[in-house]
C-alpha cells in the first residue's frame, strides 16, 4: 500500500492501483495563522521552520494503550558539517552563476555521495510532470523541475522558488511574481518570464495538451488566468475570479525552456504529449537542483547535479550536496522491505503498518532511523448509498425499502454506535492507528476541529433501530421492518486489500450484535469503480480516500460538493438533496472564494460538524505513517506530507562520502 | 517436412486472429478500461479523462455542429435531452449546465440503438465510445501495417516497451532453462536406470518438494535467505553501481544476481522432467530391444545412453517445446519478487491495468512462441528419432 496516494491500497504493486482520489485537508499556503476558533479545538499550524511534530494530544479514546506507545518523530536537527573539511569546497562542475536574491536554505553540508531511493513502482511513464499520470514521477519531477513557487513539507506552507517574492491585490486578482535574476536551464539558457509565460500559456493552458494541472486554474465559469511578462523578471498573472490556492495550482507547473519546445506546443497533435518519455532522460531540461542521466527501465533513475544549479546554503556552499541520486524501481513492497532491511538503498517511505514490527527490531541495530511520522492522513470510510436515482431500466437503484433505512439519519447513528472503532484499529492494525470521526485526522496541522462522537454503545444504537420501528426480530435474531423485510444488506470493498476485507468482516460482528445484517461482497477496484461511477446499486461500501500535497480541503471539493463525482453516497447531485447539503455546498464555495486563512478554518471546523452530524459517510480509522532513513544520510527532515524522507533531496549529505 | 511446416505456417493467421479476438472482446466486455482509475482520482477532472480516451482512439469526440444530427434527442429518466444547432446541451428544450445533469448524460445509449454508448462531460463535450468490434477492425488494420501502437500505460510503442525487456526476461530463462534440463535429464536417467536406488529415492523427495513449494513460496525464501546470509543481493538484475565497474565485475556482478532467481525458476520446473524421463527411462530399459542389445554384449553404457535414451526422450522433447511457449509469461512471480525488470512483469501488469495495445502485442507474441516452440520441437524430434522423419 502506498499511503499518500488514494489507491485500493492494495499490497502487491502488480494489482490494480485505485486511485481513489485524493482528499485532505488543509493548505499550508495559507494556515500561517492561529486563530482562536469558535468550533472545537484546532492544533496550532505549522509555523515553524523545521518539521516540528504537533504536540502528542492525548488520544481520548483508549485505541493504543494495550500496545507499546508510539511516539510522533521528534525533529532531527543534524550538527552542522564541518566546514574545514576537504569535501565541504564547491565541487568543480558546478558552472558559476550569480543568482540574484540567492536562495539561502538554511543547511550545511559536505559534497559527494550517492542517496538511494526505493520507490514502489516497476516503471514510470513519463518524465514529463505535466503530462504524467502517476504520482511517483510527478514527485520524482521536483528533482529536475522548479515552479514559481513550491510547497516546504516540512513548514506546511508555500516557499519562495523561482519567484522570490510575489504581491497580490487587494481584490486577489492580479498577481505579480518576482523572478530571481540569473537562474539558467540545466542546458545553460538563461530562465526569464518569457519562460514562465510559456510554461503556463503554452504547455499548460494549451487545449491540446491534455493535463490535470490545468483543471485546478478553472474556477467556475470563468475564464483561465492569463500571465504576461513585465520585465525579464517580472510576470504578472490575471484572474478572472477568486482562486484561493492560485499558488498552489501555480506550483503544479513546471517551468521548461521555451527555446527548447516552442515548436513542440504548435499544431493539432503537439509533440509536447510525448516528450521527455522515459526513453529520452537527454530531453529533460529544468532548472532544478538535478538533471536526469540514466534511465534503465524497470530498474533505476540515475541524477547527478545540474551544473547550473542556483540554490545555495546560507553559508554560500552551492547545493545539491549529494553528487548522485538513485531512485531505484522495486516491484513488491516486500522485496523492498526485505532490501531496505539488507542495507539496499538509503529512504524509504511508506512503511505498512505490517512492518511494523521488523523495521523496530532492526532498529535497535542502529544503522537507520524508523521515523514515526504521526497519524496517516489517509482514512478508512464506511458509508450507505442514499441514491434516490432510478436505473436506465426505470427501476429504483436500491431497493426503496433499504433506500429508506439509508436515507435515515438514525440508522447511520445506530451503525456508529454499534461499531467499536478502538476495538477495530487493535484488530486490523495491532493498534497502530486512531479511531476517526470525521475525514481530517489531528494529524493534519492546520485544519483539525473536533467533532462530535457517536462513540460505541450497542444500546444506543439498539434504541435508535428500535426506534425506527425495525423492533421485530426473526429467530437468526436480525431485525425486520414492518413489512418483513430482514434488515441486511451487501457491504462491499475492494478485494485487493487484504486489511479492508478484514474490516468488512469485523464490521459484519459489530452490525450482527445489533441485529443488523451485513453480506460480504468484497469486488475487484474495476468493478467497485464502475459501481460508485455508473451503475451506483452497491448498498454500503467500505473505502478510503488518500491525502494530496497540501492537504487543503480544496482538493477534496469532488468528495465534498453535492455535485462532485466522488460525493459517494449520492454523488453528482443536479440540485443539493437535503438542506445540509446546500450549506456544505456554500461552504465549500466560500472556501474557494475565500482567501484568507483566518477565516478559512472556521469554515472548514464547520462543515465537518455538518458532515459529522449527518454521518453519510462514517469514518472510521486512520492508520500510523512511518518512513525509514539509514543513519549516514544527513539533514534528514522526514515529513508526514508525501514524499515523506526526501521531499529536500537536494539538503540530503552522506556521512561516509559514498 | 516440408509440407508438413507450410501446414503449420498456414494455421497460424487463423489462431492468431481468433485469439486476438477472444483477448480482445474480454478486455472490452469486463468493467473498466485503463484510464477507469483515474476517474476515482479527485486530481483527474472527467474531461480530462475522456480527452485521454480520444487520444488513444477509446472513444470520438463529437463535432458541435454535428450533435444535432448524430444523437437528436433521447430521454433519460423522464428528461428530454437534445442540442442545439451549437451543440450546447438542451433539456426539454431549454439550455441546462451539463455539469449538474452527470447523472443522466455521463453515460448513456439511445433507445434505438442499445449498443452505442455516448458521454456528455462536465464541460459539455459529446463523446461516442468505439464499439470493441469497430476497435478491434482499428487495430487489426494497424497490426497488418506493422504498428502494434502505443502502451497507454508506459507512453512508448509496445514495441520498442517489449524489445527492451525482453533480453533481460531471456537470460533468466536460458540460465534457468540451462539449470532444469541440465540437472532434471541426467538425474531422471540415472535414477531410471537404478530404480528404486538411493540415488533414485533421493530424487523422487527433491522432485516431491519441487511439486509442492510454490513459486513465490521460494522466491521469498530464496531472498530470505540472501538477507540473512548476505551470499547472495536481495534481488535486482544489477548493483546500483553497475555502469562504474569494468567488464569483468560487471560480469561477475550480472553472474551473482541471476543465480538465485534462475534457480527458484530451474527448481520449480525440474520436477517434471525428472520424472518424467525417469519414467520414460525405466519403461525405455525393461523393452525388447534393450535385452536383445544385452543379450549381444553391448556394453550397459551404451545400451543406456544409445538404445535407451533415444527412445525415451522424444515426450522430453516436446516438453522442451512447450517450455519455450512459456518462456516469456511463466516467470512473472519470480520477476516481481526478485524485481527482475522483466517482460513477465510488464506483460502481466498490463493486464491488470488494461493496457490494451500491450496486452494484445503480447498475446500475440505468446501465442507465435507457442506455435514457434512446437515447430522447434517437431525439428528436434525429427533429428533424434528417425521414425518421425520417415512420416
Amino acid at each position: 500500500m502506498s499511503p499518500l496516494r488514494m489507491s485500493p491500497g492494495t499490497t502487491p504493486s502488480w494489482t490494480p492501483r485505485a486511485a481513489v482520489a485524493a482528499c485532505a485537508l488543509f493548505s499550508l499556503v495559507l494556515a500561517a495563522c492561529s486563530g482562536d476558533v469558535p468550533q472545537g479545538r484546532l492544533v496550532n499550524p505549522a509555523d515553524v521552520k523545521r518539521a516540528q511534530p504537533d504536540k502528542p494530544v492525548a488520544p481520548d479514546s483508549g485505541t493504543s494503550k494495550a500496545v507499546e506507545e508510539e511516539h510522533v518523530e521528534a525533529a532531527r536537527l543534524d550538527p552542522p558539517a564541518d566546514m574545514n573539511d576537504p569535501r565541504a569546497k564547491i565541487p568543480a562542475y558546478f558552472q558559476p552563476v550569480q543568482v540574484e536574491p540567492p536562495f539561502d536554505a538554511d543547511c550545511t553540508g559536505l559534497y559527494g555521495g550517492t542517496v538511494t531511493l526505493g520507490l514502489l513502482g516497476e516503471t514510470i511513464d513519463t518524465f514529463n510532470p505535466l503530462t504524467s499520470n502517476e504520482a511517483t514521477s510527478s514527485e520524482l519531477s521536483g528533482l529536475v523541475f522548479d515552479t514559481l513557487t513550491s510547497y516546504d513539507s516540512g513548514a506546511w506552507r508555500s516557499r519562495p522558488s523561482l519567484a522570490w517574492k510575489w504581491e497580490v491585490s487587494p481584490d486577489y486578482l492580479t498577481w505579480t511574481f518576482h523572478l530571481r535574476k540569473g537562474v539558467r536551464f540545466s542546458d545553460g539558457t538563461p530562465m526569464t518570464a518569457k519562460d514562465v509565460v510559456f510554461s503556463f500559456e503554452k504547455t499548460c493552458f494549451n487545449p491540446k495538451i491534455a493535463n490535470s494541472a490545468v483543471d485546478g486554474f478553472k474556477i467556475g465559469d470563468a475564464p483561465l488566468p492569463t500571465f504576461q511578462a513585465v520585465d525579464d523578471h517580472t510576470v504578472i498573472a490575471k484572474c478572472a475570479a477568486i482562486d484561493a490556492l492560485f499558488l498552489d495550482h501555480c506550483s503544479g507547473v513546471p517551468i521548461v525552456p521555451s527555446a527548447r519546445w516552442k515548436d513542440a506546443v504548435e499544431g493539432d497533435q503537439p509533440a509536447y504529449n510525448s516528450a521527455m518519455g522515459a526513453e529520452h532522460p537527454e530531453e529533460v531540461i529544468g532548472t532544478g537542483p538535478y538533471r536526469v542521466i540514466q534511465y534503465a527501465t524497470g530498474e533505476k533513475i540515475v541524477y547527478e547535479p545540474n551544473p547550473y544549479s542556483w540554490r545555495t546554503a546560507k553559508n554560500g556552499q552551492r547545493l545539491p550536496y549529494a553528487e548522485r541520486i538513485v531512485a531505484k524501481l522495486v516491484k513488491d513492497n516486500t522485496t523492498r522491505t526485505l532490501q531496505f532491511l539488507g542495507g539496499g538503498f538509503d529512504l524509504m517511505d511508506s512503511i505498512q503498518v505490517v512492518d511494523f514490527p521488523q523495521f523496530s527490531e532492526k532498529e535497535k541495530e542502529g544503522w537507520f532511523d524508523l521515523h514515526r511520522l504521526g497519524l496517516s492522513l489517509n482514512v478508512t470510510w464506511l458509508s450507505f448509498n442514499q441514491n434516490p436515482g432510478m436505473t436506465p431500466e426505470g427501476k429504483p437503484k436500491i431497493a426503496p425499502y433499504r433506500l429508506k433505512w439509508f436515507q435515515d439519519e438514525r440508522f447511520r447513528r445506530a451503525v456508529n454506535h454499534a461499531v467499536d472503532r478502538d476495538q477495530l484499529v487493535k484488530n486490523i492494525l495491532d493498534g497502530r492507528g486512531e479511531a476517526i470521526w470525521s475525514d481530517t485526522p489531528r494529524s493534519n496541522k492546520s485544519w483539525f476541529s473536533e467533532v462530535t462522537r457517536f462513540t460505541y454503545a450497542p444500546a444506543k444504537a439498539n434504541a435508535l433501530l428500535d426506534g425506527m420501528g425495525l423492533a421485530k426480530r426473526d429467530s437468526d435474531g436480525i431485525r425486520l421492518d414492518a413489512e418483513g423485510h430482514r434488515v441486511s444488506f451487501d457491504l462491499m470493498t475492494n478485494v485487493e486489500n487484504p486489511i479492508r476485507i478484514k474490516v468488512i468482516a469485523q464490521l459484519k460482528d459489530f452490525l450482527a450484535a445489533v441485529g443488523v445484517e451485513a453480506q460480504l461482497k468484497p469486488a475487484a477496484f474495476q468493478e467497485i469503480s464502475k459501481q460508485l461511477d455508473d451503475v451506483h446499486q452497491w448498498e454500503a461500501m467500505v473505502l478510503g480516500w488518500g491525502s494530496a500535497v497540501p492537504p487543503d480541503p480544496l482538493n477534496g471539493k469532488n468528495i465534498h460538493l453535492s455535485s462532485g463525482r466522488l460525493h459517494v453516497w449520492y454523488p453528482q447531485q443536479p440540485k443539493p438533496f437535503r438542506d445540509w447539503e446546500t450549506a456544505a455546498d456554500s461552504i465549500i464555495s466560500m472556501l474557494d472564494r475565500n482567501p484568507d486563512p483566518e477565516a478559512r478554518r472556521p469554515l472548514w471546523a464547520l462543515y465537518l460538524q455538518l458532515q459529522a452530524n449527518q454521518q453519510s459517510t462514517i469514518y472510521l480509522y486512520a492508520p500510523n505513517e512511518y518512513a525509514a532513513s539509514r543513519s549516514r544520510i544527513h539533514n534528514r527532515r522526514p515529513s508526514l506530507l508525501r514524499p515523506s524522507t526526501w521531499w529536500n533531496f537536494e539538503e540530503l549529505w552522506t556521512v561516509d562520502g559514498k | 517436412m516440408l509440407t508438413f511446416f507450410l501446414r503449420r505456417l498456414l494455421s497460424l493467421p487463423p489462431l492468431l486472429l481468433v485469439i486476438s479476438l477472444m483477448t480482445y472482446m474480454l478486455l472490452q466486455l469486463s468493467p473498466g478500461d485503463f484510464y477507469a482509475k483515474l476517474e476515482q482520482d479527485q486530481k483527474y477532472g472527467f474531461d480530462y479523462v475522456m480527452q485521454l480516451r480520444t487520444s488513444v482512439g477509446r472513444v470520438v469526440k463529437v463535432a458541435e455542429a454535428d450533435r444535432a444530427k448524430d444523437i437528436g434527442s433521447f430521454t433519460i429518466a423522464d428528461r428530454v435531452y437534445s442540442f442545439s444547432a451549437e451543440g450546447a446541451l438542451l433539456k426539454d428544450g431549454s439550455p441546462v449546465d451539463p455539469k449538474l445533469e452527470q447523472a443522466w448524460v455521463k453515460r448513456f445509449r439511445l433507445p434505438g440503438d442499445s449498443s452505442q454508448l455516448w458521454s456528455i462531460s462536465e464541460r459539455g463535450n459529446v463523446y461516442r465510445w468505439v464499439g470493441w468490434t469497430r476497435g478491434y477492425v482499428a487495430w487489426f488494420g494497424n497490426v497488418i501495417t506493422g504498428d502494434l501502437g502505443t502502451s497507454w500505460s508506459h507512453k512508448a510503442p509496445v514495441m520498442d516497451v517489449m524489445l527492451e525487456r525482453l533480453w533481460n526476461t531471456l537470460k533468466l530463462e536460458i540460465v534457468a532453462l540451462i539449470i532444469a534440463w541440465g540437472l532434471a535429464i541426467p538425474l531422471g536417467v540415472w535414477s531410471g536406470v537404478r530404480p528404486n536406488s538411493l540415488l533414485d529415492h533421493l530424487c523422487g523427495a527433491v522432485a516431491y518438494m519441487s511439486l509442492s513449494m510454490p513459486g513465490v513460496f521460494l522466491s521469498l525464501l530464496a531472498l530470505f535467505l540472501a538477507l540473512s546470509t548476505g551470499w547472495f543481493p536481495v534481488g535486482d538484475m544489477h548493483s546500483l553501481d553497475h555502469e562504474r565497474m569494468g567488464f569483468f565485475a560487471q560480469l561477475t556482478d550480472a553472474g551473482w544476481h541471476i543465480i538465485l532467481p534462475a534457480s527458484v525458476i530451474g527448481f520449480t520446473s525440474i520436477a517434471y522432467y525428472m520424472r518424467q524421463m525417469r519414467g520414460q527411462m525405466v519403461e525405455a530399459m525393461s523393452s525388447d530391444y534393450v535385452r536383445t542389445a544385452r543379450a549381444k554384449g553391448v556394453s550397459a553404457r551404451r545400451v543406456q545412453f544409445v538404445h535407451a535414451l533415444r527412445n525415451a526422450i522424444n515426450p522430453l522433447v516436446t516438453m522442451f517445446g512447450f517450455s519455450l511457449a512459456a518462456l516469456l509469461s511463466g516467470s512473472f512471480l519470480v520477476e516481481l519478487i526478485f524485481n527482475w525488470p522483466g517482460l513477465a512483469v510488464v506483460t502481466t501488469n498490463a493486464v491488470f491495468a488494461k493496457d490494451e495495445p500491450l496486452v494484445m502485442a503480447s498475446v500475440l507474441f505468446s501465442a507465435l512462441l507457442l506455435v514457434a516452440g512446437n515447430m522447434f520441437a517437431d525439428v528436434l524430434l525429427a533429428i533424434v528419432d528417425p521414425r518421425i522423419r520417415a512420416e
